[in-house]
C-alpha cells in the first residue's frame, strides 16, 4: 500500500463514513425528542444528554489517571455514555410529578436547564482543576472533533446509529400521534408512558455513543428536522428518514470546512456547526409562514 | 351500549363523580348536560379510561374497560377531546389519516385512504385536504377533527359496537356549523351499532337533538332520560339556579332563562 492509499484507508475514508453516522445520529435524535416534547426548540443538548456525555468525559479526561478507571480504548466511551445517562435519568426523575408519576414538558425542559448547568459547571471545575495537557482535551472534547476517527469508531457508531434508527422508524407513528396531544395519542390506541422511556433510551444511546467519539457537536439535532419541516411538513414517516440522510450530508460539508479554513490547521467542527447553525435558527424563527 | 356503573371518583378529599351509574345506547344520541364544575368532562374522561375512578366500572357491552388494552379500544371507540392542539405544520389530510392510526402498522392500506377522503367529504374539508392545518380558522380546525374521529370508525367493528365520545364538540361552531354538525350525527346514526356519547353546553340545542339526555350537579345524576324527564324547570332550577321559561310548541322545546 503506498501512503497515498494508505492515507485514503485509514484516515480520510474513516472519518468520512464516521461523519455520515454521528450527524445521522444527532439529526435523528433531535427529530425523536422534538417529535416526543412536541416543541420544535428541543434537542439533545436540552435534556441534558449532551452535557452528561461532556462531564463523563472531562472526569476521564481530569481523573481518569487519578482513579485507574482504564479499560483501553473504550473508555472514553464509557464514561460518556455512563454520564450521559446520568444526566438524562436525573433529569427524568427530576420531573416526574409526585402526584401523577407524569412530567410535564415545561417541567421536564426547566429540570434539562438546571442539571445542564450543573453538569456544565462541573466540567468546568474539572478543566479548572485538570493540568494543563487534561484541559486542553476536554476543551478540544467539548468544541467536537472528527480527527480521532478510526475503524473502530466507526463500526461502534455504525452499528449503534444504524440499529437505533431502524427502530426509532417503528415509532414513527406514535410520535405523529402524539403532536396533537398525549390524551389523544391514547385515544388512538398510544401507550404514552412505554413510548416516552422506549424514545428516550433510543435517543441517549443514540447521541452518548455519537458524542463519546467525537465530542459535543451542537445544531444538528436542532436544524436538520427544522430544514425537513419546511420541505415536506412534519410526518415524522419522512422526517426521521430522512433527518439521517441529511443530518450525514451537512455534518460532512461542516466536517470539509472545518479542515478548510484555517489549513494545515483545523478548526473544532462544533464551533463550525454553531457558527452556521445559529443564523440559520434565528432566520427559521423569524419566517412569517413558520409559526407553531 | 356504554354502561358506567357506580362511579365515584375523588381528586384527594374532593369528591368529583359521586356515585355514578348510566347507560349510554346504541343508535341514540346521548348527551351530558350540567352547569360548570358538574363533572361532566370527568365523567367523560372516566368513560374514556382516561382517569381511573376509586369505584366503579365502565362496561363496553359488558365487558369491563380494566380487560381492554388502549390499542384495542381504539380500534371501536375515537374521542374528541377539548382544545386538541397542533404542535407541528401537518396538511388536513395527514391529520385526517391519525384517526386510522389504530388500524394499520406501518403505511396505510387503500380502505385507509378511502375511510379518511369519505369522511373528509362527509365534514366537507375534501378541498382543505392538502392546506396546512395550522393555517385554519378555529371552525375548520374543529371539522378536520370532526373527520379525524369519524374516519377511527369509519367501518363497522367485526364484534360489537362503534363509540364516538364528544367532549364539547360545539364551542368553535357557529350556530349554522352547530346544527349542520347535529344533523350530520344523526345522518351517521342511521348505523345502528354506534353509539355517542357527546357533553354540550347548549340546552337547545339539546333538546332539539338529544335522543338521552344525563344531567350532573355538584357531581351527582340530577336526572336521566327523555328531554322531558330532565329538562324541566324544577331540574333547571336545581342545576343552573335561574328561572327557567320552559315553551313547546308543533317545531319543539325550547328554554330561555331570565
Amino acid at each position: 500500500m503506498d501512503l497515498t492509499e494508505h492515507i485514503f484507508m485509514e484516515i480520510r475514508l474513516p472519518r468520512a463514513i464516521l461523519c455520515i453516522f454521528v450527524g445521522a445520529s444527532l439529526a435523528v435524535g433531535g427529530t425523536l425528542l422534538q417529535a416526543l416534547f412536541r416543541n420544535p426548540i428541543v434537542e439533545p443538548g436540552l435534556i441534558g444528554t449532551s452535557c452528561g456525555a461532556a462531564f463523563g468525559a472531562a472526569l476521564y479526561f481530569a481523573l481518569g489517571a487519578t482513579f485507574g478507571f482504564n479499560v483501553g480504548k473504550w473508555t472514553l466511551p464509557l464514561a460518556a455514555c455512563l454520564g450521559a445517562l446520568l444526566s438524562t435519568g436525573l433529569v427524568f426523575f427530576l420531573s416526574q410529578s409526585r402526584n401523577s408519576g407524569k412530567s410535564s414538558i415545561v417541567a421536564l425542559l426547566l429540570t434539562g436547564i438546571a442539571i445542564n448547568a450543573l453538569f456544565l459547571s462541573g466540567v468546568g471545575f474539572l478543566s479548572y482543576i485538570a493540568r494543563d495537557p487534561q484541559a486542553r482535551s476536554i476543551v478540544f472534547w467539548n468544541l467536537g472533533t472528527l480527527s480521532g476517527a478510526n475503524w473502530t469508531s466507526v463500526l461502534i457508531v455504525g452499528i449503534s446509529t444504524v440499529g437505533t434508527i431502524l427502530i426509532s422508524l417503528r415509532y414513527s407513528k406514535h410520535l405523529n400521534a402524539l403532536m396533537i396531544g398525549e390524551e389523544e395519542a391514547q385515544f388512538l390506541g398510544v401507550n404514552i408512558k412505554s413510548l416516552k422511556w422506549k424514545i428516550l433510551l433510543i435517543n441517549v444511546i443514540m447521541v452518548a455513543v455519537a458524542t463519546a467519539f467525537v465530542g459535543v457537536i451542537s445544531f444538528v439535532g436542532l436544524i436538520v428536522p427544522h430544514l425537513l419541516r419546511i420541505i415536506n411538513g412534519s410526518d415524522n414517516r419522512f422526517l426521521i428518514r430522512n433527518s439521517a440522510l441529511l443530518g450525514g450530508i451537512l455534518l460532512c460539508v461542516a466536517d470539509l470546512i472545518s479542515r478548510m479554513v484555517l489549513r494545515p490547521a483545523e478548526l473544532p467542527i462544533g464551533i463550525v456547526t454553531s457558527v452556521v447553525g445559529v443564523p440559520i435558527f434565528i432566520f427559521l424563527l423569524q419566517r412569517k409562514n413558520y409559526f407553531f | 351500549m356504554i354502561q358506567a356503573k357506580n362511579i365515584t371518583y375523588k381528586i384527594g378529599s374532593k369528591t368529583i363523580l359521586k356515585d355514578i351509574s348510566v347507560n349510554f345506547e346504541a343508535g341514540k344520541i346521548n348527551l351530558i348536560l350540567g352547569p360548570n364544575g358538574a363533572g361532566k368532562s370527568t365523567l367523560v374522561k372516566v368513560i374514556c379510561n382516561q382517569l381511573k375512578p376509586q369505584e366503579g366500572t365502565v362496561f363496553y357491552e359488558g365487558l369491563s374497560i380494566k380487560k381492554t388494552s388502549v390499542a384495542e379500544l381504539a380500534k371501536v371507540r375515537a374521542v374528541l377531546s377539548q382544545n386538541t392542539e397542533l404542535a407541528f405544520p401537518l396538511k388536513v389530510k395527514e391529520v385526517v389519516m391519525m384517526g386510522r392510526y389504530p388500524h394499520f402498522t406501518v403505511n396505510p392500506t387503500a380502505k385507509d385512504e378511502n375511510a379518511i377522503q369519505e369522511a373528509m367529504r362527509f365534514f366537507e374539508v375534501d378541498e382543505m385536504a392538502d392546506r396546512d392545518y395550522l393555517t385554519l380558522s378555529g371552525g375548520e380546525k374543529q371539522r378536520v377533527h370532526f373527520a379525524r374521529v369519524v374516519s377511527q370508525i369509519w367501518y363497522p367493528s367485526e364484534n360489537g359496537c362503534r363509540y364516538l365520545v364528544l367532549d364539547e364538540p360545539l364551542t368553535f361552531l357557529d350556530v349554522h356549523y352547530q346544527f349542520q354538525f347535529m344533523h350530520k350525527l344523526r345522518e351517521l346514526l342511521k348505523q345502528q351499532d354506534l353509539v355517542i356519547v357527546g357533553v354540550v353546553h347548549d340546552l337547545n340545542l339539546a333538546a332539539k337533538f338529544a335522543d338521552h339526555l344525563v344531567l350532573l350537579n355538584h357531581g351527582e345524576l340530577l336526572a336521566a332520560g327523555s328531554k322531558d324527564e330532565v329538562l324541566n324547570a324544577e331540574n333547571m332550577k336545581a342545576a343552573y339556579r335561574l328561572e327557567p321559561i320552559i315553551h313547546t310548541d308543533e317545531r319543539g322545546m325550547y328554554l330561555f332563562f331570565e
